[in-house]
Order: structure tokens, then C-alpha cells, then sequence
């Protein structure tokens, strides 16, 4: 072999042994090693054309001249019709009347509610049902106040909120004059739960701002409203604070009010947004956090004899570790550790972080945020919806946010992501991290718009979550939950008797493959939205459920036969043995 | 066989590679991971443009002689270090080359050569200037484009260099220098995907991560400028690896800068052991009054919080609030710590004191806003307004006091607005008189605060005309309307005429300030019923509610006109201590009382007594005003005095603080707010009154210790 030959032989031998850099050749490939590693079988397609969902979001015009403007609006998703499959209810907005903008038009927007006809196709029967109707409406949540088997709808609006009654027979009524729950503020979301354990579930609204346009300059007009030099609408700061309202269901079909006598008026109105229920102290009474934009957020610790104490700055979920009140948005509660108490979650504004408040179990939280990875992928984000859930079915919760700016004026801003964001979706890798799989998740995560309310539940029937989203100035979006290979799972939907019958409030506890999972059925929550009161849990490699466990919101514990895998199983309150 | 023909080929092969390596060298670059650097603009040899041939003979000449001159400067400049000659004779040159109208490469650089040693000696309104001048004419002067960018970043004029900067890239994308400018400038306007974009191209051109990265000459330069970036875009993984590399290479293993930012990235990564050892470092290694010590701590005492480690969190905590008793954050992490420790009473003081400061955090952060989208006199206003609330005078005035904006008209407004807040009436004037020469006699700011430094001066009626004069003009109604106003209300006592401008500016706009002010002229004019209407209507929760009384004034028109005379009475019952020091207080008290016929002398009398003593205090106001300097600071106090026995206490610890602040070399306003400040969460505001009395005067009372704040903070409650 000629000299020459070898040495070019052996020189690309050699050159091909030269070190390469670590990490793939540049500095920082946007993503730790660990999340690179991560396997990912989560994928969702967005279906919304072949759903028949076809939902378009009024709230306000287009440049956003007022705050009324442009918190838009959440997502239910219901069983209205009790056929075992998952309806989807959408709140839908207005415009304000002239001079302040160009008026509903005609027909004016309507929320709307579209019934599941399996698989995953939808129908749109809010005339039938009778739910067509012309309100501002922001937020919804679902209860069969009313114990009588069917959910019932409940509506907040700017201006008097609103409860349809279900008759069972596909249709409802509008009784909010009869039942007492016209709060005529301007609401965000709500939660019905039954606070004082007499089986009857009560209503908790998030009001947000005290809005007059008369009283409020246009945007444009104040130069001191303004974001990064870009003049935007003026509020909330600079505009009166809303107090939250409790109502208690006294069981006959009607409500009273008793913000004042139960304490939630005691401390100083906030801008509400955000509503979860929660049992921080695991005391068998529900308690009830709020997030607050720009103000420290709440907690209203439930005393048990009808009161509560706010107790958000002591227990260290008001602020964040440097102080700060942050914009509070959306927010969930959930069981993530096994054998710990519910944690808190907020979504905040851009150049923030969300807030991951870990519960320490002894009446107090501590901020974790940076710390399992939810800090930094948000930063430049607006959050709004979000929930924890197990798309994947593998056990762990995994956590959605729908994001989008407050103003539209943000696409003239060279530091922000601009007006329509992508969506993020994180995955929990089980070793107390979160890991921002948003670009590996599917098309579904590179829908493009400003979202604000969502909520997930099992559309379609196979058992994974699927997720809706309510999307402002815009066509809502159905994320189909495609992804394989599917863990196994299980569903389970508590029935109360003594308690509410929806089973709002109750912990279902699984036990499987040697691991204990937790589920709280909970309404609202998110942003102005609901999920699904089923209590779903992933298996992971599992292949059997070794136990089942209820805890009834009247304190009551029973134990119930473990369901076979792969299915939706309903247990019923009393049906059960003491554990 | 093989194995023989392969062992020889390798001999053979490491044969020539090393002797490629040893000889030219050109193979090891070939295999280097670290690129070579990217040389800037060449230096052009003035003599090496030809002069057109077709100038006259004394157009030759002179563009002859600017040739000499260019080729002595740039030798003063780069052989014999002569700055001072550099500039002479550079700018002789280039006048010879206009003179010859004769502008070639070499003029280019020269000219940008020059403004370079501007901006060195910050003389940034001459480089702005020139630079657009030249750009005009010559688009294509990278070097100017890079000066350009430099210029604004350094005069917070952050969009338009990165804009420039950008261009220069695009021409230069190999200038290892414009990226680390782009990525500070993408830094300060918050814009976090460019901003790591730049830094990762910065550190790609130095070949980071690769193993030869540290051969690059600016290497360091590189990770430096990277690792500022990355923690303003709060990205602690990629601080923590930066922080890392720096750190391993680093001889001592001392430097704090590295200290503090691997410890902060662990702190917030949840490494809380390891936040512990860097952060405790960093404390001993840094050198006191670092401005870094304050944030380092409270990282320190976040993290020990976190582990359970209540009560060594506390101490770090007592540290720094001994330095700084305004911290907020502080207090915060304080009540944090108490209320883990069960000292619940405590912890609800600290926590509300962390809120009562918060405004001033508010301030800071808005002040970032404004400079980031380049509004500088805002951003400054703001900063200064942040130490304002948290009591902190001295260093407010010295925002607005930097150097670097003595020319601007609109932070030489904000200051004489700063000043006169604070009652440092005379040095107000002083700033208005340069302002009136910059602005001229009739400029609305200039006038208006003249008319202020006279209400000051105990002249509020010739005040009042100047701002109705001013007041014609709407743009100026929120300006000045709202002194306007409060003067003819309060100081005047002409409420009809308050209520019709407080009216007047409601027009433009909602405001809870006026509207709660305009029921009280309404009130004071007798026009209860409107004054009942408006005041309704204002929700209690606001702030400003509290600010102005209103609940005081809301009370009043109930009794007045008997509407509601039981909630008035529970009202003035809830309010409690708050107000007090307000005669119109008393007066409702006494009003309640007398329209149940009951007797109400004490109440009148208390009411009058304070009345007295406001006018007293208007008195001892103006000769405030009148003073100036450390002169102000016996008159401060005396007005403190007649604050605390109008029952004023806010009032007359901000006095005495702006007391300390006129004359710091003076022990008595220490000692009076060490006797003062004795409520529990004022304990550290007390310390520092007891230090700095000490310091000044060794025979004051002693200054507390930290372990003596640290035994009262663990008291049981």
C-alpha cells in the first residue's frame, strides 16, 4: 500500500479519535441531559375539526382597550346527560356596548355545550338544552347541587353570575333568582364544594375587579398604563379590588350567602382569578386557596364550625421566596408524593416563575419551584389553565399549561414570546423533577394560540386523558390523547349518598404495583374550568389493583372491592366495608 | 501476519502525525477544538490611501498634512500610550481631511477612533451625536455601528443597540465581541431567547464546551460576560455549569463572584447542602459592604429555611437586617422563620411590616421596567421613590443626583419633585434655578414647582395662583390639580373652590385619591348630602381610604345629616388608634356624640388642641423650608416634637429620620428615633438608630448586639 494511502488512513483514524465536545458540539442544547434521556410516549393531535367542536371565543375587541377584556373565558367537561361519556360545556364572552366597543352583535355570543356522541365526535345542543344565552361569561364549574342525579351547570359572568338546573331530560333552566346566586360582581372561577360537610354542595366564587368602563380610561389614553413602553389597558392595579363570595346550599334548592359570617370577607379584597380546593391540613375540612393577580394570594383554612381563617402569609403560599405577590392565574392542588398532603400550584405572569408550593405536612408549604424544574422553561410565559394529570398512565402526574398573553400589544414587544404562546406539558420523571416535553409531545402542543381556560378528561372513551381548551379571539381546541404504547389504568367515580352525590371532595386512594396513588375529585380548579370528577389513575406496568379506598367528604372512610383494570367503575358511598 | 501490519502502521502513523504537530502546526489547528480569534477591524495605514490625483495643488497639500497628523496621532496613541496628544492631533487631522474634503477608509476609522476615547470619558451625548451624523453619510461604518450600539447601551437606549449592534454582527458575525454586547444588551431589555442565543454563540466562538476552550484568549472574558447573562434570565442549570467551569480553573477557589453564583444556583436547583457551603464562603470571602453580601445572605437564610434550620435562618436573617433594617424580603423570610418557630405574634408584625415595605419593592421592580424600555428619568424616579418608602432619603437623592443625568431636564424635574418632598426645600430651589435657565422662566415644571417651593415657604395663596394658572391648560390638571386642591382645602380653607378643581380632574379620569378629597371639600363647604354620595361609593378596601381618612370624613356626613348614625359610630369605634392625630377625628367623635345629646367638650377640646398644634406645625414647616443643609435638621425635629404630641407618631419618625438624613454627622436625631422606634417590629430599625448614635457619640446608649436581637426575636410572645 502506498505511504501516502496509509497515512491518510491512519491521519483519519487518528482524527476520528480526536475528543469530541461533551453534549453534542454546542454549549447548551436548550435541555438538561436527563430531559434528553427522557422517554416519551405522550403524544396529542389536535382534532378540533373532525370533533364538531366548533366553539369561537368573543371577549371584547380586538386591541383590548379594557381589562374586561381579555381574561377570557374556561371549559367544563360534564356528563350532562348521564350516557357515560364526557360532554364538553365552553363560556363564552361578549363585547361592550358602544362607545366602549362595537357591541355583541347579533345573535350575541353564547356559552355553548356540546354533547359526546362517541368517538370523538360532538354535537352542538345548547338550544336544546336550553343554554343559549347572551352574558359575559368568564368561568363555570359543574355540581349536581341539587343531589338529583345530574349535574348541574354554574356560570360566572360580568355582572349577575348564573345556575342552570339540570332536569335530567337534556335540558336545563336558568334558576339563579330562585336559588340566590346572582353575585352580581364581575367573577373568574368558582368551585362548588361542600365546606361544612352536610352533603350538599356549597358555591365559592373568585370575583376579579370592580369594572365600570365609565370609570376606566381606554387604553391609549393613560400614559401611565402601559407594558414595556407599549401603552395597554389600565388595570387591575389602580382599579377596586372584588371580595370572593361564599354561598352554602341549605339543601332545599336554594343558597344564602355568607361571605361575611364565614370569615372570607374578613380580610381585604383581592383581583381574583384562580380557585382550588384543597385539605392542606388534612383535617377532613376543605379548604380553599385563591390566586390573586399582583396581590399576595389566599388560604382559607376551613375551622370547622362554618368559619375560616386566612392563613396564606403563615403557611407561605401568599408570596413567593422573595416576597413578591406574583400574578396569580390558574392553579391546581395535588397529592405528587406519595403518603404527603396536596401541594399548590400557580401560574403566573411573563418574566416570573409559576410557584410550586410543596406542603410539609405540619401546616405549612415550602416554595420548590426552581428546584423540580418548573421554574425556568416558563419564565417568559403567561400562564393560565393547568392542571396535574397522568396522560401517559405510567403513575406519575404530569402537568399541562395552557399559555397566552394578557394583551395582544405584546407582539410589539421585542423581550416577549408575544399574544399566542404554545402550550406546555411537563413530565414527571419520578425522580422528584418535571421535565418540559412541550416539543416532543406532538402536534397537539404546537397549536399556537392565546389560551386561557382548560381542563382534561377521558373524551373518547380509552381510558387516557384527553384536554380542552378555551381559546380567546379564537376557535376552541380538542387535544386527542394519541400516545402508545398505554400503560394500564383504572377509573373510578365516587357516588355519594351521605355525601354530595357528585363525590366533590372525596379522596380516592389506589394502591398498585406497590405504590400508593391519591386523586381529590375536585371542581374548578385550573383557570375558570373543570375536569372531569372522575378519579382516574395510570398503572404503569401494573397489571392488578391491589386496593381501593374512598374518603367521603363527611369524613367517612370505606374500602372497596379492587376494580378489574382497564375499566370506569362507580363505588358508592355506604356500599363499601370499613377499612 | 496482520497483527504485525497493523502494529507498524500505527507506529507509522503516530510517526506522522507528530511530526505534523511538531512542524507547521497547521494539522493541530485543523484538529483543535478552540478556534483562533476573530481579529476587530484592522488598523488602516493612513498612507497607504493614494490622494486623488486630481486635487490642486493646495488641496494636495492639506490632505497631505492631515495624512502627517493622522499617522502622529495614531502613533501617540498605540506607541507612546498619549492619549491627551492622540486626541489633538486626531482632531486636527481630521479637520485638514474636511478641509480637503477628503474622506477615505482611513478618515473612517480615525473619526471612530476618536469617539471611542469619548465614550471612555463618557462623554456619551458627543459620541450619540457624532456617531448618527456619520452613519448618515456612511451606512456602512461597521465601526461606527459597533460605537453606536456601545453608546446606547450605556445611556439605556436598549432597543435601538441592539439594533445597531445586530447590524454590526450580521456584517461581523465572527466579532467574539459584539456577541457577548448583544447578549448584556438582550440582558437589560429582557429578552431572554436572543439574550442565551448570544451567549451560546459567544461560548461556541471560544469552543466551549470542547477540551481546548480555555486556550482561547478570551476565553475567560467569554464565561464571564455568559455566566452575568444566565443568571439574569434566571436559567440556574446553566448558571450552576458555567459557574462550575469557572470555579475548577479558578487558583483559589476564593473568588466570590463564583461563590455567590454556584450557591445560588444550588439554592435554587434545591442542592440546599451545597448552597450552604458556597454561600458561607462566599460571606467570608467577600469584602464587607459588597452590595452582594445582602442577597447572598438571604439566599443563605432561604436555603437553611428550607432544611428545617428555623433558627440559623433567623440569624443570617438578623445579620442582614442589621445592616439593612428595610428589607422587606428580609422581614419576609423573618416571619417565615417566626411563625415556624411558633412565635405567631411576632411573625404577623414581621409579615406585615415585609408588606408595609413592599411598595418600595414595587418601586424597584418598575424602575427595571422603565430602564428596560428606556425610559431612564422614570427608571430613576422610581429607584429613588423605592428609598424613599423605605425611609432611606439620602440614598434616594443620590439616584437622582448621578452625574450621568446631570444634563437631563427630566430627572433634574424629578429631583427637585424628590427634594421637595423631603422638605429639602432650599437645595429644591437650587435645582429649579438650573432648571429655569435650561428651561427658561415660563416652562410649566419650572413654575409649578416654584409655586410649591412657596407653599413651603408658608405662602400657599400666591402657590395656589400659579397653578390655576397652570391648571387652565387640562394636560396639567393631574399634575398639579391635586396640590392645587389639597392646598386650597387644607391650607386655605377654601373647600368650594377645592371641590370644583378636584371635579374638574375627575373629568379626565377615576382616581381615589380625589374623589375621597372632593367629598371632604364637599363636606367642609357643608354640602353634606353630596359629600355622603361620594363618599359611598369609594370602596373601603382601597389604600388610599386609609391614606386620607376617609372613613373619618364618611362618618362625619352620616352624623351630620342622621343617616346611618350607628354604623357611624361603629366605624369611628373600628378605626381605632389610626386616626387619632387628625382633629376631624374628634370632631366626628364629638358630632356623634352631641347628636345623641350627649356632652362632648373632651373631644372638642382634643379636636382644637390639635388644630393648634397643625397650625403650630405650618409654622415650623416654613422656617424647614427657609433652612437649608444641616441647618434644616434642629427644625426637623422640632416638627417631629409637634408631631408626636399632635399623636403623629408616623409622622414624626419621618421627620426625625429626614432630620438624620440633613446632618448625618449629628447624634440627635439618632438618639431621639432610638427612644422612639420601641414597638417590636421596629427592633432593627432601633438598632441602627442605637448604632449610629453610638458611632457618633460613644457616650450614647449602647447599640444593641446581635445576640441581644437574636434573644428578643426568640422570646417566647
Amino acid at each position: 500500500m502506498p505511504i501516502r494511502m496509509l497515512f491518510c488512513l491512519l491521519l483519519l483514524f487518528t482524527a476520528g479519535c480526536e475528543k469530541k465536545p461533551a453534549g453534542g458540539g454546542y454549549p447548551f442544547d436548550g435541555a438538561s441531559s436527563s430531559a434528553s434521556a427522557t422517554a416519551v410516549t405522550v403524544r396529542f393531535i389536535d382534532v378540533t375539526e373532525k370533533s364538531g367542536v366548533k366553539f369561537h371565543t368573543v371577549c371584547g375587541g380586538k386591541e383590548k382597550d379594557y381589562v374586561l377584556e381579555v381574561n377570557g373565558c374556561g371549559v367544563v367537561l360534564l356528563d350532562y346527560d348521564n350516557d357515560g361519556k364526557l360532554d364538553i360545556f365552553l363560556v363564552n364572552g361578549s363585547k361592550l356596548p358602544p362607545p366602549y366597543g362595537e357591541g355583541p352583535g347579533s345573535p350575541p355570543p353564547s356559552d355553548a355545550l356540546f354533547r359526546n356522541l362517541g368517538g370523538m365526535s360532538f354535537e352542538n345542543v345548547t338550544q336544546t338544552a336550553g343554554l343559549t344565552e347572551s352574558a359575559w361569561g368568564c368561568g363555570a364549574a359543574a355540581g349536581d347541587y341539587d343531589n338529583d342525579g345530574d349535574p348541574d351547570i354554574f356560570v360566572t359572568n360580568y355582572g349577575p353570575d348564573c345556575l342552570w338546573q339540570n332536569h335530567g331530560n337534556g335540558t336545563f333552566t336558568d334558576v339563579t333568582a330562585q336559588a340566590g346566586v346572582g353575585d352580581p360582581g364581575w367573577g373568574s372561577s368558582c368551585a362548588f364544594l361542600d365546606y361544612d360537610r352536610d352533603g350538599f354542595l356549597d358555591l365559592f366564587i373568585v370575583n376579579y375587579v370592580e369594572f365600570n368602563p365609565a370609570n376606566v380610561k381606554r387604553r391609549g389614553t393613560d400614559p401611565t398604563c402601559q407594558y414595556k413602553g407599549q401603552p395597554i389597558l389600565c388595570g387591575p392595579v389602580g382599579l377596586p379590588t372584588a371580595p370572593c363570595t361564599l354561598y352554602r346550599n341549605r339543601g332545599n334548592g336554594t343558597f344564602e350567602e355568607v361571605s361575611a359570617r364565614s370569615g372570607i370577607r374578613a380580610v381585604k379584597p383581592s383581583y381574583g382569578l384562580g380557585v382550588t380546593v384543597i385539605d392542606f391540613d388534612d383535617d377532613g375540612w376543605l379548604d380553599i386557596y385563591v390566586a390573586n393577580d399582583t396581590l399576595p394570594n389566599l388560604l382559607f383554612r376551613n375551622k370547622g364550625d362554618g368559619t375560616f381563617e386566612e392563613v396564606g402569609m403563615s403557611s407561605g403560599v401568599a408570596l413567593n421566596d422573595h416576597a413578591l405577590a406574583q400574578a396569580g392565574m390558574g392553579t391546581d392542588a395535588v397529592f405528587l408524593r406519595e403518603g404527603a398532603r396536596e401541594d399548590l400550584f400557580v401560574v403566573n405572569y411573563e418574566d416570573d416563575n409559576n410557584t410550586f408550593y410543596r406542603n410539609d405536612g405540619n401546616g405549612f408549604f415550602t416554595e420548590i419551584t426552581s428546584a423540580i424544574g418548573l421554574a425556568e422553561p416558563c419564565f417568559k410565559h403567561l400562564g393560565w389553565g393547568t392542571f396535574f394529570f397522568d396522560p401517559d398512565l405510567d403513575g406519575k402526574l404530569d402537568l399541562f399549561i395552557a399559555q397566552g398573553h394578557v394583551v395582544p400589544q405584546a407582539d410589539q414587544i421585542p423581550s416577549s414570546p408575544g399574544w399566542k404562546q404554545f402550550n406546555k406539558l411537563f413530565l414527571n420523571d419520578g425522580a422528584g423533577r418535571f421535565i418540559d416535553i412541550s416539543s416532543r409531545a406532538g402536534p397537539g402542543l404546537e397549536v399556537k394560540k392565546s389560551s386561557r381556560g382548560a381542563a382534561c378528561g377521558d373524551l373518547d372513551g380509552d381510558g387516557d386523558l384527553d384536554i380542552v381548551v378555551n381559546e380567546i379571539d379564537d376557535e376552541a381546541t380538542v387535544l386527542e390523547n394519541a400516545g402508545s404504547p398505554k400503560n394500564h389504568w383504572v377509573a373510578v367515580r365516587p357516588l355519594g349518598t351521605a355525601s354530595n352525590r357528585d363525590g366533590i371532595g372525596a379522596v380516592v386512594i389506589v394502591r398498585a404495583g406497590g405504590k400508593e396513588q391519591k386523586r381529590r375529585v375536585r371542581s374548578g380548579s385550573s383557570y375558570a374550568s373543570q375536569s372531569e370528577l372522575t378519579a382516574r389513575f395510570g398503572l404503569g406496568e401494573a397489571r392488578k389493583v391491589d386496593e381501593l379506598r374512598v374518603r367521603w367528604p363527611t369524613g367517612k372512610e370505606e374500602r372497596y372491592p379492587p376494580p378489574p383494570i382497564d375499566q370506569k367503575v362507580e363505588v358508592v358511598e355506604g356500599k363499601g366495608s370499613i377499612p | 501476519m496482520a497483527a504485525l501490519f497493523i502494529l507498524i502502521s500505527m507506529i507509522i502513523g503516530y510517526w506522522v502525525i507528530a511530526k505534523h504537530r511538531k512542524g507547521s502546526g497547521e494539522l493541530a489547528k485543523e484538529v483543535s477544538s478552540t478556534p483562533a480569534p476573530f481579529k476587530e477591524e484592522p488598523i488602516p495605514d493612513p498612507a497607504s490611501f493614494p490622494i486623488p490625483a486630481d486635487f490642486s495643488p493646495s488641496r494636495k497639500k492639506t490632505a497631505e498634512e492631515a495624512v502627517q497628523l493622522h499617522t502622529q496621532a495614531l502613533d501617540a496613541w498605540f506607541n507612546a500610550g498619549d492619549l491627551e496628544n492622540f486626541q489633538k492631533l486626531a482632531i486636527e487631522a481630521l479637520r485638514r481631511y474636511q478641509q480637503a474634503d477628503w474622506i477615505s477608509p482611513a478618515t473612517n476609522h480615525l473619526h471612530a477612533e476618536i469617539l471611542k476615547v469619548r465614550l471612555a470619558s463618557n462623554d456619551y451625548q458627543t459620541v450619540l451625536r457624532e456617531c448618527r451624523k456619520w452613519l448618515e453619510r456612511f451606512p456602512d461604518s461597521l465601526a461606527h455601528l459597533e460605537i453606536l450600539g456601545k453608546a446606547e447601551y450605556l445611556t439605556g437606549r436598549y432597543a435601538d443597540a441592539a439594533s445597531h449592534l445586530e447590524a454590526y454582527a450580521a456584517k461581523r458575525p465572527q466579532s467574539l465581541v459584539t456577541q457577548r454586547q448583544l447578549a448584556e444588551v438582550y440582558a437589560a431589555i429582557g429578552m431572554k431567547e436572543k439574550g442565551l442565543a448570544a451567549v451560546d454563540r459567544s461560548l461556541a466562538m471560544i469552543g466551549f464546551p470542547g477540551s481546548g476552550f480555555w486556550s482561547h484568549p478570551e476565553a475567560e472574558t467569554t464565561l464571564w460576560k455568559a455566566l452575568k447573562v444566565t443568571h439574569r434570565f434566571y436559567e440556574y442549570e446553566r448558571l450552576e455549569k458555567l459557574a462550575s467551569v469557572l470555579y475548577e480553573r479558578s487558583k483559589d477557589k476564593q473568588e466570590p463572584d463564583l461563590l455567590m453564583a454556584l450557591g445560588v444556583a444550588k439554592r435554587f436547583r434545591g442542592d440546599l447542602e451545597g448552597a450552604e457551603y458556597f454561600l458561607r464562603r462566599f460571606l467570608k470571602a467577600e469584602k464587607p459592604g459588597s452590595p452582594n453580601l445582602e442577597p447572598v445572605r438571604l439566599e443563605l437564610s432561604i436555603a437553611l429555611s428550607k432544611r428545617g434550620q428555623f433558627v440559623e435562618a433567623l440569624q443570617e436573617i438578623t445579620l442582614l437586617l442589621e445592616a439593612n433594617p428595610y428589607s422587606s424580603k428580609a422581614y419576609f423570610q423573618l416571619g417565615q422563620c417566626l411563625v415556624r418557630l411558633n412565635q405567631k405574634a411576632k411573625a404577623e408584625a414581621m409579615h406585615f411590616l415585609s408588606r408595609a415595605l413592599a411598595p418600595s419593592d414595587r418601586e424597584f421592580r418598575r424602575e427595571e421596567a422603565d430602564r428596560g424600555a428606556g425610559r431612564t428619568a422614570f427608571a430613576l424616579r422610581a429607584r429613588a421613590k423605592g428609598f424613599s418608602l423605605r425611609g432611606q432619603f439620602r440614598e434616594g437623592e443620590e439616584v437622582l443626583r448621578d452625574q450621568k443625568y446631570r444634563d437631563d431636564p427630566s430627572v433634574q424635574v424629578f429631583l427637585t419633585e424628590y427634594l421637595f418632598q423631603h422638605l429639602r426645600v432650599q437645595e429644591g430651589r437650587r435645582v429649579l434655578r438650573e432648571l429655569e435657565a435650561k428651561l427658561g422662566a415660563a416652562h410649566a415644571d419650572v413654575r409649578g414647582w416654584s409655586a410649591e417651593t412657596l407653599r413651603l415657604e408658608g405662602e400657599p395663596g400666591k402657590a395656589v395662583s400659579i397653578w390655576m394658572d397652570l391648571c387652565r391648560e387640562p394636560s396639567r390638571l393631574p399634575i398639579w390639580g391635586l396640590r392645587l386642591g389639597r392646598t386650597l382645602l387644607e391650607e386655605l380653607g377654601r373647600p368650594e373652590e377645592a371641590a370644583r378643581w378636584f371635579d374638574a380632574i375627575l373629568q379626565a379620569g377615576p382616581d381615589t385619591t380625589i374623589r375621597i378629597l372632593r367629598g371632604r371639600a364637599l363636606f367642609e363647604a357643608g354640602d353634606y348630602e353630596r359629600a355622603l354620595n361620594i363618599l359611598e361609593t369609594v370602596p373601603p378596601q382601597e389604600d388610599e381610604w386609609e391614606e386620607e381618612a376617609g372613613a373619618v370624613w364618611l362618618a362625619r356626613a352620616r352624623v351630620r345629616l342622621g343617616k346611618g348614625r350607628e354604623t357611624a359610630g361603629r366605624d369611628l369605634e373600628a378605626l381605632g388608634e389610626r386616626f387619632k392625630h387628625l382633629a376631624a377625628y374628634h370632631l366626628a367623635r364629638a358630632e356623634l356624640l352631641e347628636a345623641g345629646n350627649q356632652p362632648a367638650d373632651s373631644f372638642r377640646q382634643e379636636a382644637s388642641r390639635i388644630a393648634a398644634l397643625e397650625k403650630k406645625f405650618f409654622d415650623a414647616r416654613a422656617r424647614i423650608a427657609s433652612a437649608g443643609g444641616s441647618d434644616a435638621a434642629p427644625l426637623l425635629l422640632d416638627g417631629a416634637r409637634i408631631r408626636i404630641d399632635i399623636g403623629d407618631r408616623a409622622g414624626a419618625i419621618r421627620l426625625a429620620r429626614l432630620a438624620a438624613a440633613a446632618a448625618p454627622k449629628s447624634v440627635t436625631p439618632w438618639k431621639i428615633l432610638g427612644d422612639w422606634l420601641n414597638r417590636p417590629e421596629e427592633l432593627f430599625f432601633q438598632a441602627e438608630a442605637l448604632r449610629q448614635a453610638a458611632a457618633l457619640d460613644p457616650t450614647s446608649k449602647p447599640a444593641l448586639k446581635t445576640e441581644d436581637l437574636i434573644s428578643k426575636l426568640l422570646q417566647k410572645d
